[in-house]
């Protein structure tokens, strides 16, 4: 397993470093750096997974920071990649969305704590945050001082009295005043359309992701309108498969607060909710382009938040265009139309045309177009939640929204 | 001192700086006001990171030292914190590791933990000291909590102490699954301690973390590839095409079939029609309990499952797994490529595993470059006469694309269909043709290339469709412009090589390169050359004099190669006369046969690594990397696994070492004994130590109230025989009888008690739920006392009544009874009368007869009714393994002298329910809480109930039970029971002392 974790700033320092098996010199991130550079430098990004003479090195980036694993020994390089992952997104559970180089600085010890906690000899070890956050409280701005003055330490004496083993995830003895629950299903849509409007590929995968509020050792069951279009599921630890599997239900004992109760994927769907008609056209000196954006098959649903980004080819020095909805700039021979919602009385449209530098040859592919749009309380699938049942004695507040959005949505032009 | 603070402050020593000015500020008063001021700068710069910012110069390790020797838990604690701050900074700080280890007793857990990274920091290079803090581990190890066992069995592993692995015994997953992870660390090879726990763990595999469950499925592949028999030894990889037709892929037919119940039936209809091979129950049920495991969210597990199903499953089942790879794709881009570089040498063997999901390998322009690559490969592997077309429209379209360097990987895979799949041979040559007016050069290098190496492959085959004049003719012209010299000089040798197709053209193309020679690449120099040496055979009256006049140019050239190369051809080829024997075969030394271009890529020599590996990843052989061995011929004995009474909590796992405990049980658990033999076989060498520890363990546990001298004695003794000890042991324990007595002032009578159970049944435990049965609910429990007219045969078994409950509206069930059985040797069920119906709302008793001849295996059997079978399970419950023995005062305490050599006893504090009822009620509400919970029979009591005795048989060896229940000072209680059927008596005395500490 990991012998070492050194975690990275995009700047070139090393804000963390970890070791489990010996102390491995810091010059092993210069290995890092270079491949990175290099691969910078041809415009693409560096490989996870990095060889050199006596370790090997592997890297997640997330926001600014890179998380580096270093290891020795044969071992699962998924794992790696699913521990690092998970040291991630406990530091966003601890510290907030926006992780970067300062925030870390300053929760320097509870950084510490918090890999000291997780990994055992390089071994992941306790990794749920409900389990972490018994024993290691969150930070905040009165116990940093309190801390400070008294030396009390946030580290809780005692160990998780909470059920462990079989549900590590829950502790005992929570209470609500109110017990509310909410599932979010957020529905992503990946899809390639070729140029004559054809689909390519489609597909959509979801996540429900649930904020549960409940008291005691609540034994849930949560039923679809119709599970049977799931294509293929993966779940949280909490789920029992078999329900699943025999009766096409969810039942499991919540994890406390904000967690991903599951992701699906369902494919054959064709009826995209928006319709993105670019043309564009390249000739001697300069190219035409005019880009229509619309949405169908809604259900009167507003599309919101419709963004289109449009990269012209390398050798294009003026672009010039207007558009009827929006606003829009170019940056870096890349276009961005802002078109926020798409109104009910006209099509957004984008036109207008672009400069070629001359003596260049000509481009030979049009662009791909992707887009990003947002529309709320819709799921493209039709998923919903038909019940909830609650084994506990009060009847917990129910909350269900859904959101349908654009995952990687590739048009070509 | 204002003077000192900034210095401080400078060196933002923050921390220091506090106490500091505390220290002053409490002795000076004249500077308290700005101490003031400077403590609220302080305060607003005090952040977590101080330790990070803390230069080390400051810290004195004498000083270290003297904090973590002091009483104060909170200097240790930030002495241990400073050292460890320290350690990250790259400080050695060795030195101090004696006065380390001394805290590694701390009860703070903080502390603990602190100190544990501490050591596992420097155990390598401190082995001797750290072997001090050894015994403080053992003692960690049998620890309550199942966390402090499984950070304490972690250490040890990093301290290299082998003979922990007897932890796999322990049935806490959380324990289960760091045992796991230290067997990979310690011992990957030995797998002959995995046998015993290998059903265990594979039936508690999906309550394991996630991280635990990766490691576990690695090493069950591994230790499946050397146990079981290849599954279908007469499918191979290459004819699994034929299978794939046979059964679609994700059929209705799946979906029914995952209805039945995961363990209980090893047996599934898919299989049974599919393959006439067995595969062994284990095999089977390890597939069966990992299937589940690719709905997991953790990527590493997916990926472990799906190496595990690829290797050792059915080469038709393995097919199964693809779709949850093809999942793991949507996650980060460094999930991507490693899951990227698993699929594609895995298609490389088995492309029908990943045919159905070819649109989930299309490019995105977004993806990485390392992705591309990966997906370009296993997109041409993916290809076949069917598909082929959309694969090629792709193609077309990332052709254009404006990163020329995947443009040209793109050519490269057009290369490979078209080589692989005739039908397109021709489109795709065409395809590549029409790029060879493409504006970059660097694809039409590619083209080129491609090009060059798809006629070659097509030469000699005479069906070939493709108008090898045309292609050659259209490359000459591209030498007019096309500049790259790699295509310069494979259109060249093309050339050469074809000449005879285009014998016009070809002197031709040499008169022009024979003009720009000079200005030509060396490696375009070289096949010009070459071009020269073969017109030279085929046509030399057009030729011959180019030949020369390029031969001068070459000689005179920069490049020795070149140079060479001219001298060697003048000789052979135009000075014949000077070497006529070695001219003589001019011909066959430049015009042959040449090999075909093989092309070897890279997924697919990773195959030599296990897909998910480390090794797999970075094709070679990474440290610790243990290759798969091959399915063996014959499989080793199954039996090793044998089912066995593990014992449900083997917290006193000292006793199972102990052979004489089983010794008369020999005839009838011939299992059980191979069991322990096994677990105990590395200790063989050192049985004395064991006896030794087991006879401290007696010796701690029964005169526990005994000061401690007497047990360090005893202990010290113990080198003599056995019976000498356990002959003190005795007169200890009379002695503490004794006491005792004295304690409450006479000498006790001990008043006859005839009290047995006041419940005639157990509790109420659920059979089938009757969400399962869609509205049959069965509960059930153990009877004590039988009803009247019906009679028990068998004195082994124990009569359980069924509450059978219709709870559905409409559905009526009928014809219930009891299907198939899956049992255990010596287990049975007499089977209830078949009830003919059950109307909705309606209930009914039923009563079964079960023995079950050991105290942890359930007993599994299907009920069986019009509406479908149901498996179900009932686990013995141990209090219901006795039943209630009458004897009067004095036989008891003969019997219960007469048993001394079988004893087991411990003591505890009572819990705080029973203490409630203040101390007079005491001993009542112990003797009551015993009798409900635990089939027996009270014969006596002393008046206070302070001393209270129990005689029972047990159930399954028909042995007489005693126990000795004595309250000591306020709270305290020892247990003794004393029974030659020791395996109940111990799980009995847990029982007891769990209801005693509620």
């Amino acid at each position: 397993m990991l012998s070492s974790l050194f975690i990275l700033a995009d700047t070139g320092d090393i804000i963390i470093e970890k070791h489990w098996r010996g102390i491995i010199n810091r010059s092993i991130c210069e290995y890092f750096w270079d491949q990175k550079i290099s691969a910078e430098s041809e415009g693409s990004s560096v490989a996870p997974v990095i060889t050199t003479p006596k370790y090997y090195l592997v890297n997640i980036k997330r926001t600014t920071i890179y998380f580096l694993g270093v290891l020795q020994n044969e071992c699962s390089p998924l794992l790696v990649v699913d521990f690092l992952q998970r040291i991630y997104d406990v530091f966003i559970d601890y510290f907030g969305q926006n992780l970067n180089e300062s925030i870390i600085r300053d929760n320097f010890v509870h950084v510490y704590q918090l890999i000291e906690e997780m990994a055992d000899n390089g071994f992941p070890f306790t990794t749920e945050p409900n389990f972490l956050k018994e024993m290691i409280k969150p930070p905040n701005v009165v116990s940093n001082l309190l801390q400070g003055v008294t030396g009390t330490s946030n580290i809780s004496d005692n160990l998780p009295n909470g059920s462990l083993g079989a549900i590590q995830w829950r502790k005992t003895g929570i209470k609500y005043t109110s017990n509310e629950i909410f599932f979010d299903i957020i529905e992503e849509i990946d899809c390639i359309i070729d140029s004559n409007g054809f689909v390519v590929s489609c597909e959509v995968n979801g996540e429900i992701q649930v904020n549960c509020k409940l008291s005691g050792m609540p034994d849930l069951t949560l039923t679809f309108n119709n599970p049977r279009m799931l294509d293929d599921v993966s779940f949280h630890p909490c789920v029992r498969y078999s329900r699943w599997e025999n009766d096409r239900v969810l039942s499991f004992i919540p994890p406390d607060g904000s967690f991903k109760l599951m992701n699906y994927r369902i494919k054959g769907i064709n009826q995209l909710p928006i319709y993105v008609k670019p043309q564009i056209s390249f000739g001697e000196g300069g190219g035409r382009v005019n880009v229509l954006v619309g949405s169908k098959n809604t259900n009167n649903k507003p599309v919101e938040n419709v963004f289109v980004t449009i990269p012209f080819p390398k050798t294009t020095t003026a672009v010039n265009l207007t558009s009827n909805v929006g606003g829009h700039f170019t940056e870096d021979k890349v276009c961005k139309w802002n078109i926020g919602k798409i109104p009910k009385e006209k099509t957004p449209m984008l036109s207008g045309n672009v400069v070629l530098a001359a003596g260049q040859p000509l481009p030979e592919a049009n662009p791909s177009i992707m887009v990003q749009f947002k529309i709320a309380m819709f799921t493209i699938s039709g998923l919903g939640v038909d019940s909830l049942a609650c084994s506990e004695k009060y009847k917990p507040f129910k909350g269900v929204r859904s959101v349908t959005r654009a995952g990687k949505f590739q048009v070509r032009a | 001192m204002i003077e000192s603070t900034d210095k401080i402050k400078n060196n933002s020593n923050q921390a220091y700086f506090y106490w500091y000015l505390v220290f002053f500020s409490n002795k000076t008063g004249t500077l308290y006001k700005q101490t003031m001021e400077k403590m609220n700068t302080v305060l607003n710069n005090m952040s977590n990171s101080r330790y990070f910012n803390d230069t080390s110069t400051n810290v004195k390790l004498t000083e270290i030292k003297k904090q973590l020797d002091g009483p104060s838990d909170k200097d240790k604690l930030e002495c241990m914190k400073k050292l460890i701050a320290m350690i990250s900074k790259g400080r050695d700080v060795s030195e101090v590791f004696p006065q380390v280890v001394k805290n590694v007793i701390a009860k703070n857990l903080e502390l603990k933990k602190l100190v544990y990274m501490y050591l596992v920091h420097y155990a390598e290079s401190e082995h001797e000291s750290a072997l001090l803090a050894i015994n403080t581990f053992q003692k960690s190890l049998v620890d309550k909590s199942q966390v402090i066992r499984a950070s304490a069995l972690r250490v040890m592993s990093s301290i290299r102490v082998v003979d922990i692995i007897q932890l796999l015994n322990d049935n806490s997953t959380m324990v289960l699954g760091a045992a796991m992870m230290a067997f990979v660390e310690v011992c990957p090879d030995r797998y002959d301690i995995l046998h015993q726990h290998y059903r265990k763990i594979c039936q508690l595999l999906a309550d394991f973390d996630e991280w635990s469950q990766t490691v576990t499925i690695g090493v069950l592949t591994k230790y499946a590839r050397t146990q079981f028999k290849c599954p279908d030894s007469t499918i191979n990889d290459k004819n699994v095409k034929q299978y794939k037709k046979k059964t679609s892929f994700y059929s209705d037919e799946e979906d029914d079939d995952s209805n039945e119940n995961q363990l209980q039936s090893p047996k599934s209809k898919l299989y049974d029609s599919m393959d006439a091979e067995e595969i062994d129950i284990d095999h089977r049920l390890l597939l069966k309990s990992c299937l589940p495991l690719l709905q997991s969210r953790s990527n590493a597990v997916v990926m472990a499952v799906s190496s595990l199903y690829y290797y050792i499953a059915p080469v038709i089942e393995a097919q199964k797994v693809g779709k949850s790879l093809v999942r793991l794709l949507r996650s980060s881009p460094e999930v991507q490529y490693i899951t990227l570089t698993n699929i594609s040498t895995m298609v490389t063997m088995r492309p029908n595993m990943f045919e159905p999901y070819l649109s989930e390998f299309f490019i995105h322009s977004t993806d990485p470059e390392y992705s591309i690559k990966l997906k370009l490969e296993i997109l041409t592997r993916l290809a076949t006469g069917e598909n082929i077309s959309r694969i090629l429209k792709e193609f077309k379209e990332y052709v254009r694309n404006e990163d020329k360097k995947f443009a040209a990987e793109t050519i490269q895979a057009i290369g490979r269909c078209a080589a692989t799949i005739p039908d397109v041979t021709e489109s795709c040559t065409y395809g590549l043709m029409s790029l060879l007016s493409n504006s970059s050069q660097v694809v039409v290098a590619e083209a080129v290339i491609v090009l060059k190496r798809l006629l070659q492959l097509n030469a000699d085959n005479s069906n070939s469709s493709i108008k090898h004049e045309n292609v050659i003719m259209h490359l000459a012209k591209l030498l007019e412009t096309l500049e790259v010299p790699s295509a310069r000089a494979s259109i060249i040798w093309v050339i050469g090589e074809y000449s005879h197709k285009i014998p016009m053209v070809a002197p031709d193309v040499l008169r022009k390169l024979a003009k720009s020679f000079a200005d030509e690449d060396e490696s375009v120099k070289l096949q010009i050359l070459n071009l020269g040496a073969k017109l030279h055979f085929h046509n030399p009256e057009q030729t011959k004099l180019l030949f020369q006049y390029i031969i001068n140019q070459a000689k005179f050239d920069m490049n020795y190669d070149i140079r060479d190369s001219a001298r060697m051809m003048k000789l052979l080829l135009i000075s014949t006369e000077k070497n006529p024997s070695l001219s003589g075969h001019a011909k066959s030394i430049f015009i042959n046969q040449k090999p075909f271009p093989t092309e070897i890529s890279i997924s697919e020599d990773r195959k030599r690594f296990i897909l998910g590996s480390f090794s797999h990843i970075v094709n070679h052989s990474v440290s610790g990397y243990q290759p798969l061995s091959d399915f063996p011929e014959v499989p080793p004995d199954p039996t090793v696994r044998q089912p066995k009474q593990w014992v449900p909590e083997v917290k006193n796992n000292i006793f199972l070492r102990e052979e004489s405990f089983y010794s008369d049980e020999e005839e009838e658990d011939e299992d059980e004994d191979e069991e322990f033999d096994g677990a105990s076989e590395e200790e063989d060498d050192d049985d004395e130590d064991s006896q030794d520890e087991l006879e401290k363990f007696f010796s701690d546990s029964s005169d526990s109230s005994t000061p401690k001298k007497a047990n360090g004695k005893s202990n010290k003794k113990s080198k003599k025989s056995k019976k000498q000890v356990k002959q003190q042991e005795d007169n200890e324990f009379d002695e503490d009888m004794d006491d005792m007595d004295e304690l409450f002032g006479v000498a006790e009578e001990m008043e006859k008690l005839e009290i047995s159970s006041p419940t005639t049944t157990s509790v109420k435990k659920v059979l089938l739920k009757a969400n399962v049965s869609q509205g049959l609910l069965i509960e059930y429990c153990f009877l004590r006392q039988l009803p009247e007219g019906i009679e028990n045969e068998s004195p082994s078994s124990v009569c359980i009544q069924l509450l059978l409950k219709n709870q559905s509206t409409e559905q009526t069930f009928e014809n219930i009874k009891i299907g198939n059985k899956t049992l255990i040797d010596g287990a049975d069920i007499k089977d209830f009368d078949e009830i003919a119906s059950l109307e909705p709302g309606a209930t009914t008793e039923a009563l079964l007869f079960v023995t079950f001849n050991s105290l942890s295996q359930a007993c599994k059997f299907e009920i069986s009714t019009s509406i479908g079978n149901f498996p179900v399970a009932l686990t013995p419950i141990i209090g219901e393994m006795v039943s209630p023995l009458e004897v009067d005062v004095e036989e008891w305490k003969g019997c219960f002298n007469a048993l001394e050599s079988k004893s087991v006893s411990d003591h505890v504090e009572i819990g705080e329910k029973l203490l409630g009822g203040g101390q007079q009620q005491l001993g009542n509400a112990v003797l009551m809480l015993l009798l409900e919970n635990i089939n027996l029979q009270a014969t006596s009591a002393n008046q206070n109930k302070t001393k209270i005795q129990f005689a029972a048989k047990t159930i399954i060896k028909s042995a007489d039970l005693f126990i000795n229940i004595e309250l000591v000072e306020s709270n305290q209680v020892v247990v003794t029971i004393r029974s030659s059927d020791t395996l109940t008596a111990t799980l009995l005395l847990k029982k007891q002392l769990e209801l005693l500490t509620r």
